[in-house]
């Protein structure tokens, strides 16, 4: 689950006034925006995944080293599947960012995702014990209420990760 | 002049006139005094004219003494046995021839006669008495039928002396011989006289020194005269003194006798004129040490001596001392003696005792007594002595004294003999000589040879040669190195199987003055080449054993004078012995060749054996991928495929391929060959190490050709599927 959160204090007062004015609508924006976040998961999990697989360099495990993954292909590859999922759903607008840690012990990336997303245990700063691909997708989503309210910007961020088990 | 003597002697009438007399002719008749005094007795008594009163009774004429056998009233005196002569006896009478006499005097006799033979020979004359100044018989005593002599006392009875006094008496013979045995006395009555002597007042003995001083005088009594016998003699007044002056030493008996008819009285006194005392020492004024010698002393007129010095403790009238072994130094010897009379006499002799003198004399240095020198040679005769006065040289060195001294020889020739000696005096006259006798004789010479050769020579062993030698001058040889034993001066030896060595066979000759020349011949007897046998472990080899490489060489060799080895991997050079054997250690990998050389002089022969050191036996087994994916073939992907090598030992290999699944199944495969492969083909699976997942462990036993095995370290291959999964 991503959540989004804004914690001015502003905000949450003009909410708990929205809330009070319009709690119907504002259910709905709740939904639409649950929705729009499993599917980018999804869609990042599934890019993820597709990464970690096609990108697992069998080369090198044959030459002795431990299985890792071909940093190019397996982002290419996660990023084909976005891509691809993108178009079919006519996303446009949508950033994503995919970093390999290809080795077989993984790594840590600081500063990656971008935002701060629940990343297993830890927040801010993805790390993996193994090789792996992460997926970060940044999707707009339309609002119902906030639209009315004039927000503009709404867009959810999710990150999606996957292993190779060595 | 006797006749008169005797008529002088008278003392009762003619003592004035003999006096007189007598100091007339004392000088020139001092012998004749000794004759009156033989025939002038003073009182004649009874006794035959033959013995008893011969000394009163003196010839005149032609008188003699005859053997007659006369048979008569007579008897013979006791001393010839006192026969009665009834029966005819013989004996020694006078014998008056005619116109001679005898005659004497007599006084205090009462009775005279004498005993004269009647005889039938027709020689005999007439006999005639006279006395007192008358003739008081005479008769013809020719008795034509008295066939045997008879004597008488004629006359008879006997004639009466008319006076006490002083008369004189003859027997003359005329008209033949006339034979008187006896004469016949008696004398008158009268008291015997008394007579004391004394010497200086004393009856002594009285001791005196010589020379003595001292008066005799005496008293008498009843004495018609007095006579001196013993230290002194003649008619004595019969009381009288008389001075004796320088008595000599001697004892001194004075006897005065007093007489009368009736008897005599004596009386004697001895004077003792003692000489002074002398002792005479006796040692030696010299002698040599160590003394033996004995010192004496004898006295005389002495009564005691009494030892002082060396003769301390010692007295006696003579006395020795035995000394032995004295040594050099002065000995005096003292003897003090003391007669009777207190007189002493000393006398002291020192001997002083001299070091025995010595001398040596030594010709070319030697004492000799026989030196003998190789000639020619010049040398010098020297001589030393001590404690002596004088040396005087003789033989060669006579002509030569002094103490000391030498004279030189030069160039004495062989043959020559010469005797030096010097003969030495200390002042107790000792001697000491020394002689040396100087042989010069000719050098000698000897020549040793081997085979007739003067070598060196050179034979192989066992030899076989004779060894010879002959000398000149020489008076003994003598074998020396390799030449035992006895050898004469000439001679040979005859040696077989003389093993190898060099050997030195000299002889050694000597003259009589020890010079000696040696000769010698080399042999060198070289042995055969050597014999080497090299082993290493008991073997020949070569042998083979792994790193690191552990073994023993052992080596012998004979007839071998050195060895030295030699080694490719020098750990075994340098000079070795001939036998012997040495462990070898830390060999590394290679072959190591080992040589042992050994040589003498007959050659060089050597040995080697071959140590093959090798790696111990090892191997490799890996997988060709040490990660594979699960059944990888059907995705592309390769099997495993197991390489391995083989090293060390000895090929061929032989290897033995053990695969263990991560199940625990273990699948075998063999290989060979020092390096070998499985692959997935080898081992009849596409799949081979990679239908299961998890670890996969490989090894290898390895075996060489020598049967030596290994088993390498295993390997493993990881076998996984290598999912892929979403990370939360």
């Amino acid at each position: 689950m991503i959540f989004e959160r804004k914690g001015q204090t502003a905000l949450w007062g003009f909410l708990v006034m929205l809330v009070l004015i319009a709690i119907a609508s504002g259910l709905v924006d709740i939904y639409r925006l649950y929705a729009a976040r499993n599917w980018a998961y999804t869609a990042a999990q599934e890019a993820a995944l597709a990464g970690a697989s096609r990108g697992r360099d069998w080369g090198a495990l044959m030459t002795g080293d431990e299985m890792g993954l071909d940093g190019a292909t397996a982002k290419a590859e996660a990023e084909r599947v976005l891509i691809a999922e993108m178009a079919s759903r006519g996303i446009s607008g949508y950033t994503m960012d995919v970093r390999v840690l290809p080795v077989a012990g993984g790594g840590s990336i600081a500063g990656f995702p971008p935002r701060p997303v629940r990343l297993g245990d830890s927040l801010g700063a993805w790390s993996s014990n193994e090789p792996a691909v992460g997926v970060y997708l940044e999707v707009p989503v339309d609002w119902l209420m906030l639209d009315m309210l004039n927000v503009q910007i709404k867009t959810v961020h999710v990150f999606a990760s996957a292993g190779v088990a060595q | 002049m006797r006749f008169a003597l005797k008529i002088g002697s008278s003392k009762k009438t003619s003592w004035l006139k003999a006096t007189s007399f007598l100091v007339v002719l004392a000088v020139l008749l001092t012998g004749y005094r000794l004759a009156f005094a033989n025939i002038s007795p003073e009182y004649l008594r009874n006794g035959r004219t033959y013995d008893q009163e011969s000394n009163y009774i003196q010839w005149n004429g032609s008188v003699a003494y005859v053997n007659l056998f006369h048979r008569d009233s007579t008897s013979l005196p006791p001393s010839e046995g006192g026969a009665f002569c009834g029966s005819g006896c013989t004996e020694q009478v006078t014998r008056i021839q005619s116109g001679s006499s005898i005659s004497g005097n007599f006084t205090y006799l009462r009775t005279f006669n004498v005993q004269a033979a009647y005889s039938g020979d027709s020689n005999v004359g007439t006999v005639t008495v006279r006395a007192c100044g008358q003739v008081i018989f005479t008769d013809d005593l020719y008795l034509a039928n008295q066939s045997v002599p008879g004597f008488n006392n004629l006359p008879n009875p006997a004639w009466n002396v008319p006076t006490a006094g002083d008369c004189t008496w003859s027997i003359s013979a005329s008209g033949g011989y006339v034979d008187v045995r006896a004469v016949t006395t008696t004398y008158r009555t009268t008291p015997a006289p008394t007579v004391d002597l004394r010497v200086n007042g004393s009856n002594g003995p009285l001791s005196l020194s010589a020379p003595a001083s001292y008066t005799l005088s005496w008293t008498s009594s009843n004495a018609a005269s007095c006579t001196a016998s013993g230290s002194w003699s003649g008619a004595q007044a019969t009381g009288s003194s008389q001075g004796i002056n320088n008595v000599g030493s001697g004892t001194y008996t004075y006897t005065l006798i007093c007489a009368n008819p009736s008897g005599s009285a004596s009386d004697s006194v001895t004077v003792n004129v003692l000489s002074a005392p002398t002792v005479i020492v006796n040692a030696p004024a010299s002698a040599t040490a160590p003394a033996s010698y004995t010192a004496t002393w004898t006295s005389s007129n002495a009564t005691s001596c009494t030892g002082s010095s060396r003769f301390t403790g010692l007295s006696g009238l003579t006395g020795s001392r035995a000394e032995t072994g004295l040594p050099v130094g002065s000995y005096d010897y003292t003897v003090i003696c003391t007669n009777a009379a207190g007189a002493s006499a000393t006398d002291t002799k020192r001997t002083v005792v001299y070091a025995a003198p010595s001398v040596d004399l030594k010709v070319d240095g030697s004492d000799g007594p026989t030196v003998v020198r190789t000639g020619p040679i010049s040398y010098s005769a020297t001589w030393t002595s001590s404690n002596a006065t004088q040396c005087t040289g003789s033989a060669r060195l006579a002509g030569y004294s002094g103490l000391a001294g030498a004279r030189s020889e030069a160039n004495v020739p062989a043959g020559t003999t010469y005797d030096y000696s010097v003969t030495c005096q200390n002042p107790a006259g000792a001697t000491a000589s020394d002689t040396v006798r100087m042989i010069v004789v000719a050098a000698p010479s000897v020549d040793v040879r081997v085979n007739g050769s003067n070598g060196p020579l050179t034979f192989q062993e066992p030899a076989g040669y004779t060894v010879s030698w002959t000398s000149t001058n020489a008076v003994s040889c003598s074998a020396l190195n390799n030449l035992s034993g006895p050898v004469g001066t000439s001679g040979n030896r005859a040696l077989s199987n003389v093993l190898q060595g060099t050997y030195q066979y000299a002889v050694q000759c000597m003259n009589l003055a020890g010079t000696t020349a040696i000769d010698s011949v080399v042999v060198n007897v070289n042995p055969p080449p050597p014999v080497v046998d090299l082993q290493v472990e008991g073997v020949n080899g070569p042998i083979t054993q792994v790193e690191p490489g552990s073994y023993t060489l052992t080596w012998t060799s004979q007839y071998a004078a050195s060895c030295t080895a030699a080694s490719s991997d020098t750990l075994w050079i340098g000079n070795v012995t001939v036998s012997g054997n040495t462990p070898i250690s830390g060999a590394l990998i290679g072959t190591h060749t080992y040589t042992l050389t050994c040589s003498n002089v007959s050659g060089t022969r050597s040995d080697t054996v071959t140590v093959y050191v090798i790696a111990p036996l090892s191997g490799t087994v890996s997988p060709t991928f040490a990660r594979l994916v699960l059944f990888g073939p059907n995705l592309g992907l390769p099997a495993q495929t197991l390489t391995g090598t083989v090293a060390g030992g000895e090929p061929p290999y032989l290897a033995v391929v053990s695969v263990r699944a991560p199940s625990g199944a273990v699948t075998t495969f063999s290989r060979s060959g020092s390096a070998w492969s499985l692959s997935p083909s080898a081992a009849g699976d596409i799949n081979f190490g990679t239908t299961e997942q998890g670890t996969w462990t490989v090894w290898a036993d390895l075996t060489d050709s020598a049967g030596r095995a290994f088993r390498t370290n295993s390997n493993t291959w990881t076998v996984s599927w290598y999912s892929v999964h979403g990370r939360p």
